[in-house]
């Protein structure tokens, strides 16, 4: 899974974004620890400022703590966990019916389509 | 970090600060009037054409040459012995001495900046594939730029000051000279890369300054920019110089 | 700091004079005095001559172009990028080149001498003195003494004055060193009218003295007079030679720090 950045938008942005996934998909684990912010600013090619601005904003939501010596860890909290992946399953599918009505399809014909489609 | 003109209000300890600097040469002017302060822990760009008067900055910090008028300081000082110790620069040409061994050069380094690693530069070097007996002038070009890339980056100091560093180079190598800028990140550092060709360089960066004919036409933090403007530095930049 | 300048010059310029010293010993001080002692060697006698004298030439040469081009290609060059760049001041790179380039000229002299020597003294050379007394001795020593700083000191000001034309040559933006040369030979004409005519003289001109007796001569005459006419002579040689030296360098300081035009 690579790291894939819009220039055209603030990078930071996108990296909330982009770590919120791999959290939610559990490419990091729940309770695992995270990389350091210079390593991942590495891998992602990124500044390490804005990493760490990222992982802050991530720490305000709660999907990431810091313990004082050992560094950063993914939360446990699987409630809230499941809350995330919910709003960004809301996300998802917002966004799929609006790209089906744009072609033309309303949402139960959409949801139709989607049943048949994801029973193959 | 602060722009300009708020720099005056807020105690700072830049690491690299220009305060009104202005060059000419004869009557033409390579700067004028340019202020900024960068503290440390940042990755700046300093983005402009060629002839915006980038190479003319970057002189004037390492105390090639000297203000017309206005001040210029690294660390709080003006440029002097004492803050090209704390200076790594990596210039545009190639000004090692090619007949002397990787190794020789190695040991030079040492011996004359005390912040420089040793090991580091070693390790690294071994990583590229190059032999620490090979002498630079048989080594390739991107090689050499390389080997001089990494001494430089070796260095433990205040400010990095790169001077077109991707210039004309592979993907692969452009690679490496990011990976490397930023696995040489220290809190305490500035880094500032000089160059036309943003989009390279755009996701490592968090300040910029942009330089037209000699004055800063725009800087500020990066995604701030990004954010406000809509765009990408590059894009951004391409607006401000139109071409 | 400058210790270390001096050392990497030494290393980067001894590839070019310990051969010709070698071969200056080996010529001088082996092949030509077997050659001149041993009956129908006449032929070698006269190639291992040649050989010296070539060598000479070579050396006298090789000192200039060395000494011009280290600091030329070192410091005004690209590799100037490099070098403005250390933590060192411009004083220090300038004494970096200079006090080596001093050190090799000086070198290269004595070696004349000591490998010249086993021959002269075989031909029946010599320095003879006589001497009135013991303070008049002492006066002939520190003349002697003065003479011989004098000439390193007018040696170590005539390369200093290649190093200014070199930094006044690189304050224009095109043929850098064609506008040395010119600065050069301006000045030269402008400084033998004003009647300092330079280390180049006082050296040709100070072996010349010596090999013809003139050194005799001076000392006799040193000897005659008192203890204080010595003192008084080679002091003053020695602060004129000096002031000459500091203002060069000074001016070529204040250039290099002011006015360096790196491409």
């Amino acid at each position: 899974m690579g790291w894939d950045f819009d220039s055209r938008q603030p990078i930071y942005v996108q990296l909330v974004r982009q770590l919120t996934q791999r959290i939610l998909t559990g490419v990091y684990e729940p309770g695992s620890r995270l990389p350091s912010v210079r390593d991942l600013a590495q891998e992602a090619q990124v500044n390490p400022n804005t990493m760490q601005r990222a992982m802050a904003e991530l720490e305000q939501a709660g999907l990431l703590h810091t313990e004082r010596t050992s560094g950063r860890f993914v939360t446990d909290d699987e409630a809230l966990l499941s809350d995330q992946r919910q709003q960004l399953a809301a996300t998802h599918i917002a966004a799929f019916f609006r790209q089906m009505r744009a072609l033309g399809y309303e949402p139960e014909e959409a949801l139709a389509l989607a049943k048949r489609q994801g029973g193959e | 970090m602060q722009s300009g003109k708020e720099a005056n209000e807020m105690e700072q300890n830049y690491v690299f600060e220009a305060r009104d600097l202005s060059r000419r040469f004869g009557g033409k002017r390579a700067l004028e009037g340019v202020t900024f302060g960068l503290g440390p822990g940042h990755i700046a760009g300093l983005l402009g054409p060629n002839g915006s008067g980038k190479t003319t900055l970057i002189k004037l910090a390492c105390g090639l040459i000297r203000p017309t008028a206005g001040e210029i300081l690294v660390c709080g000082s003006a440029p002097c012995p004492a803050t090209k110790a704390e200076t790594a620069y990596l210039p545009d040409v190639a000004c090692l001495d090619d007949r002397m061994r990787v190794r020789d050069l190695i040991k030079m380094f040492g011996e004359f900046y005390a912040n420089f690693d040793p090991e580091r530069a070693r390790t690294l070097i071994n990583d590229l594939g190059i032999d620490e007996a090979d002498r630079l002038r048989t080594l390739s070009k991107g090689n050499r730029e390389k080997v001089h890339l990494v001494l430089t980056m070796s260095r433990n100091a205040r400010l990095y000051l790169l001077d077109e560093p991707i210039g004309g180079v592979d993907p692969a190598a452009r690679e490496y000279i990011i990976r490397t800028i930023l696995g040489n990140y220290q809190p305490e550092s500035t880094v500032l890369i000089s160059t036309h060709l943003i989009a390279d360089v755009e996701s490592i960066l968090d300040y910029a300054l942009f330089l037209r004919d000699g004055q800063i036409a725009l800087q500020g933090d990066a995604d701030a920019l990004r954010e406000s403007r809509g765009q990408s530095l590059d894009e951004l930049f391409r607006e401000v110089f139109k071409c | 700091m400058l210790g270390k300048l001096i050392k990497y010059e030494f290393r980067a310029t001894a590839r070019y004079y310990l051969p010709i010293f070698a071969a200056m010993i080996l010529l001088g001080l082996v092949l030509l005095p077997i050659a001149a002692h041993f009956q129908g060697l006449e032929f070698f006698r006269r190639l291992f001559t040649g050989l010296y004298t070539l060598a000479i030439v070579i050396l006298a040469v090789m000192t200039l172009v060395v000494t011009i081009r280290r600091f030329y290609t070192h410091l005004l060059k690209d590799e100037g990028y490099l070098m403005f760049t250390l933590p060192v001041t411009a004083g220090q790179n300038i004494l970096g080149k200079l006090i080596p380039a001093v050190v090799w000229a000086v070198v290269s002299i004595v070696l004349c001498f000591v490998t010249l020597l086993p021959r002269e003294i075989a031909e029946g050379g010599g320095i003879h003195l006589h001497l009135a007394g013991p303070d008049v001795a002492a006066g002939a020593a520190i003349l002697l003494v003065c003479s011989i700083v004098t000439v390193i000191l007018l040696i170590a000001g005539e390369i200093l004055f290649f190093y200014l034309c070199m930094a006044i040559g690189q304050l224009f933006n095109e043929h850098k060193f064609l506008a040395a040369v010119v600065t050069f030979l301006i000045l030269s004409v402008v400084f033998n009218i004003v009647g300092l005519t330079g280390a180049r003289s006082a050296v040709i001109f100070g072996t010349g003295f010596v090999r013809d007796g003139g050194l005799e001569s001076l000392l006799t005459w040193a000897t005659a007079h008192s203890l204080s006419a010595g003192l008084i002579a080679g002091l003053a040689m020695v602060v004129i030679s000096l002031i000459i030296c500091l203002i060069l360098f000074f001016i070529t300081r204040w250039l290099l720090n002011r006015k360096l035009n790196l491409s």
